[in-house]
């Protein structure tokens, strides 16, 4: 998992530098990703875990998701995808365009770290999407290590593993540009340093637990409700004994605990809710609560929440349904239907399954399991507040998740200890299969063993390598030189100035900045370029001609450049020259304004600026190494065949012998029905 | 690599398994083989083991030519060894020690009066007791669950001293399940990138379903040259190579 994250570290390093040096860089990126995506594919290959391919397959639906999000925007918009995204990008690119934004407390952590990667690499989604994947697939990792630390049964680990990495949302909130991803990542670390604190009851655990929880809220202030569990957990409960005990001192100290913590939210809500921002105190927070719900799927819009009183009766109620909505009674049609059957059944799965099996099954884990039960009533009772509609609900439930899930799973795996309780052997048997497990599962290092397997792999199919390469070199460059025509371009320049004679202050540059906005959205109106088509005669639409204009301000300056592409060099100058000159008539005719001049004409540029054929090839060479070798990790996935004799051993059966594969020389010599008498005849010395 | 082991697995249908341990018997494979037979005997130490019946997950595992090798090398102990071809869909043992399938075991079952030692067939360098097939019939797993191959076991455990009996896979067909229970235990050959470790799994829930006592497990066709440890030291005893 490490050296994913070197990995891509590395290359967001590599990509900052080839930035200045790349022209069309967002192929680029979008190379570099499958790049990285490959290599991804590869390391978690070599995982010596059984959970690997859950991984893997959750880790390419995501990618795919993430495709998707970026190029099938015109097809369809992934649920929650849209505004929400839109509104982190632009705030994403405005603090990589003004650095002094990280500083301000007002901007979203989120915000701020999208920025600086903005900052490095450009104004490139695909690369802040793709972190969001990796969060994504460490976040199933991690719940992977959790179950493991809670000593989970096999099977039931796998559908744990299973539920996270296919959750529609899950898949969702780890691909698109939504801060989610983080969150979630940094609860499912502070609840792994809780598990590790509950085996070994040492204070630095549960502090770490606390820090990463910490910036977890630092992300997004909701998932503090988990510190109520966390909180009671250090206080009463002895991980040592696996006892709960409520003495006078931890009483006490309980008792200050809540008391400062009343005090911060009364006092500090400002900062401590950052979600809820623009919020001063407590009285504010209730009507945003009850009057947020400007979406479509409200609930409860109805309950207002006034005073202390009315808090604590309805705080719970609004847990609930943050939990469990869309709720049957609030169903508008289909689509809520299917939200609650693929997202809110889980949790009211988990909860129901909790109160019918309380009594039953919970055995020496029925300390942890409540503890985990008040990480969810915490967050759930902050969250509640704070959220009414079914679709936005979803959303934050969904960083609960790596709390819900070892909730359950822990769970399950108590039902079937129960169970086994009867037959001694089955213990027996289960601790055997936990020791080996853990044995598989630590072996950290054995993982170097099964990456030289794939090296090798790769290794002896580097022929195939090979030929993709040369396939793809001969598909690119087929399309560059016979498909794709090329494109030239030309650029006109003009600038915004007021006649010398005007006195020059700081008002009338500042007037002529905004014109210059002004500006570039005239020359590209219709009418402009409508004229341009009928002065140049030229067999092109306006629609066309307008894809094939882009017009650039410089910063800070006067200057607008109007560039256009076309498949001649000397059309592509006429045509930069003609809206130039349009553009200023215009601007004369109808603004009577006269501050537009041309100040280089377009001259014909006989370079192409596409197609770019050394790219081009070298994007093809790669896209065909990359298409076999995704081949062959599939082919290597869904390859079943034995591979090594540890499968005698590990059906249970002694192993009583290797026969090596037989030559087909050996083969020739030792089958009797040719030359059989000579055979007889050699076959003098036998051993006894 | 795939395409050169499909062409042995062909071969071996038209042309009969290898006979290595007879004609080679200082091969490393025939080393292996020994080894093979001390394991078992060591498993066979408490209980009396009388036949033995080899089979697999799937087809091209290499099950004809371990049971005619294994066969082969339990009979060097002064041993009087049977070796029966129960695979009535695609017979071998014929091909393998050069007979003719005229009369065997489907003879016998079907003529319960027939003379046993018109369908046995005594081979001399394998030191071997051989029952083909016979003529194929249309309904052998019928003609194996007969009261008939019942009897027919009982009666050649008391003449032999082991019997071995080749089957058809697993999970192709129930015949080797019908088979399973009327011998004293069962060996599985999982051959390296032929068989899929799912199979395996199947074949073996299925053979525990019927209550068969597996004594183990052969894993066939391993590729020692691209192997370090263990194999290196196999690969160092190959004597008839020096």
């Amino acid at each position: 998992m490490f050296l994913i994250w070197i990995s891509y570290f590395f290359e967001i390093i590599l990509l900052s530098i080839l930035k200045p040096i790349v022209t069309d860089f967002s192929v680029l990126a979008i190379l570099a990703t499958i790049i990285h995506v490959i290599i991804t594919t590869i390391i978690l290959l070599s995982f010596n875990i059984k959970v690997k391919n859950i991984i893997i397959w959750a880790f390419l639906i995501r990618i795919l998701f993430l495709f998707f999000d970026i190029f099938g925007r015109d097809i369809l918009i992934l649920p929650h995808s849209g505004s929400d995204t839109e509104l982190f990008y632009n705030s994403a690119l405005e603090v990589s365009t003004t650095l002094g934004l990280t500083l301000d407390s007002s901007v979203s952590l989120y915000s701020k770290i999208t920025g600086l990667i903005f900052k490095f690499i450009g104004p490139m989604r695909i690369f802040v999407q793709y972190l969001n994947v990796l969060l994504g697939i460490s976040t199933i990792y991690i719940l992977y290590i959790i179950f493991d630390k809670l000593n989970i049964n096999e099977n039931i680990k796998y559908y744990g593993t299973l539920i996270y990495s296919f959750m529609p949302i899950s898949i969702i909130m780890s691909s698109i540009f939504l801060r989610e991803a983080f969150p979630t990542f940094f609860v499912s670390l502070s609840v792994l340093f809780f598990t590790d604190w509950i085996n070994n009851s040492n204070k630095g655990n549960m502090i770490t637990s606390l820090i990463m929880l910490a910036i977890a809220s630092a992300f997004h202030s909701g998932v503090i409700g988990i510190a109520l569990g966390l909180a009671f957990a250090y206080l009463f409960y002895n991980a040592y004994t696996n006892q709960l005990i409520f003495s006078k001192q931890t009483i006490v100290y309980s008792v200050i605990l809540s008391f400062l913590t009343f005090i911060a939210l009364t006092y500090f809500n400002g900062t401590i809710f950052g979600k809820f921002q623009g919020i001063d105190n407590t009285s504010e927070l209730f009507d945003k609560s009850s009057g947020y719900g400007a979406a479509s799927s409200v609930y409860l819009a109805g309950l207002k929440i006034n005073n202390f009183f009315n808090l604590i009766i309805f705080a719970p109620i609004k847990a609930i349904y943050f939990y469990l909505s869309p709720l049957p009674w609030n169903w508008r049609g289909l689509s809520d239907l299917i939200t609650f059957f693929i997202d809110s059944v889980f949790y009211l799965g988990s909860l129901i399954y909790y109160f019918y099996y309380k009594n039953r099954y919970l055995d020496s884990r029925k300390n942890v399991v409540n503890i985990f039960l008040l990480m969810i009533i915490g967050s759930g009772l902050i969250f509640g507040l704070g959220v009414d509609n079914a679709g936005t609900a979803m959303r934050h439930r969904q960083k609960l998740l790596p709390v819900f899930i070892p909730f359950l799973i822990s769970m399950l795996d108590s039902k079937i200890r129960f169970n086994s309780v009867r037959k001694v052997n089955n213990i027996i048997l289960d601790t055997e299969i936990i020791k080996e497990d853990k044995m598989n599962n630590y072996n950290q290092w054995g993982n170097i063993a099964m990456f030289s397997e794939f090296l090798n792999i790769f290794k002896k199919n580097i022929f195939k390598m090979l030929i993709g390469g040369i396939t793809g070199l001969i598909i690119s460059s087929f399309i560059t030189f016979f498909i794709m025509k090329p494109q030239y371009s030309s650029t006109a320049d003009l600038v915004v100035s007021e006649p010398a004679s005007q006195e020059m202050n700081l008002s009338t540059i500042q007037t002529n900045f905004s014109l210059l906005n002004t500006y570039e959205g005239i020359i590209k109106k219709t009418n402009v370029l409508e004229q341009v088509i009928e002065d140049t005669g030229i067999n092109m639409s306006v629609d066309e001609l307008y894809k094939a204009t882009t017009v650039n301000t410089e910063e800070n300056s006067l200057l607008l450049s109007i560039n256009v592409t076309a498949e001649s060099p000397y059309e592509a100058a006429e045509l930069a020259n003609s809206i130039s000159e349009n553009f200023v008539n215009e601007v004369q005719n109808t603004l009577q304004v006269n501050n537009v001049f041309i100040w280089n004409y377009a001259v014909p540029n006989t370079s192409p600026i596409s197609p770019n054929i050394p790219f081009n090839l070298f994007v093809g060479i790669l896209l065909g190494i990359s298409v076999v070798i995704f081949y062959l990790i599939i082919k290597h996935i869904s390859d079943t065949s034995v591979k090594s004799e540890n499968i005698i051993a590990s059906m249970g059966l002694t192993t009583l012998g290797i026969v090596p594969l037989m030559s087909e020389s050996v083969y020739r010599e030792t089958v009797l029905n040719e030359n059989f008498e000579t055979k007889v005849k050699s076959s003098k010395r036998r051993i006894r | 690599m795939k395409k050169y082991k499909k062409e042995i697995s062909k071969s071996n249908n038209t042309q009969g398994a290898s006979l290595i341990t007879v004609l080679k018997p200082l091969d490393i494979i025939s080393e292996q083989f020994r080894t093979i037979r001390t394991n078992i005997q060591y498993s066979m130490v408490d209980k009396n083991f009388k036949t033995i019946m080899i089979t697999s997950s799937g087809e091209k595992e290499g099950k004809s030519t371990v049971s005619a090798n294994l066969a082969s090398i339990m009979s060097d102990e002064n041993k009087k060894v049977l070796l029966i071809d129960a695979d009535m869909r695609k017979p071998t043992l014929h091909k393998t020690f050069n007979l003719e399938n005229t009369v065997g075991i489907t003879s016998l079952l079907t003529n319960p009066d027939l003379d046993l030692a018109s369908a046995i067939e005594y081979s001399e360098i394998a030191n071997l007791y051989l029952l083909p097939v016979g003529p194929i019939p249309p309904n052998p797993v019928e003609l194996l669950s007969s009261k008939s191959m019942g009897n027919l076991v009982k009666k050649l455990e008391s003449m032999f001293d082991l019997i071995v009996i080749d089957t058809p896979p697993v999970l192709a067909v129930a015949d080797s399940q019908v088979i399973a229970s009327l011998v004293d235990g069962t060996i599985f050959v999982i051959r390296e990138e032929v068989a899929s470790s799912l199979a395996v799994k199947k074949a073996i829930e299925l053979l525990n379903i019927t209550g068969v006592n597996i004594i183990g497990g052969i894993y066939n066709g391993a590729n020692i040259n691209k192997r370090e440890g263990y194999y290196g030291y196999i690969r160092a005893y190959n004597y008839e190579n020096k």
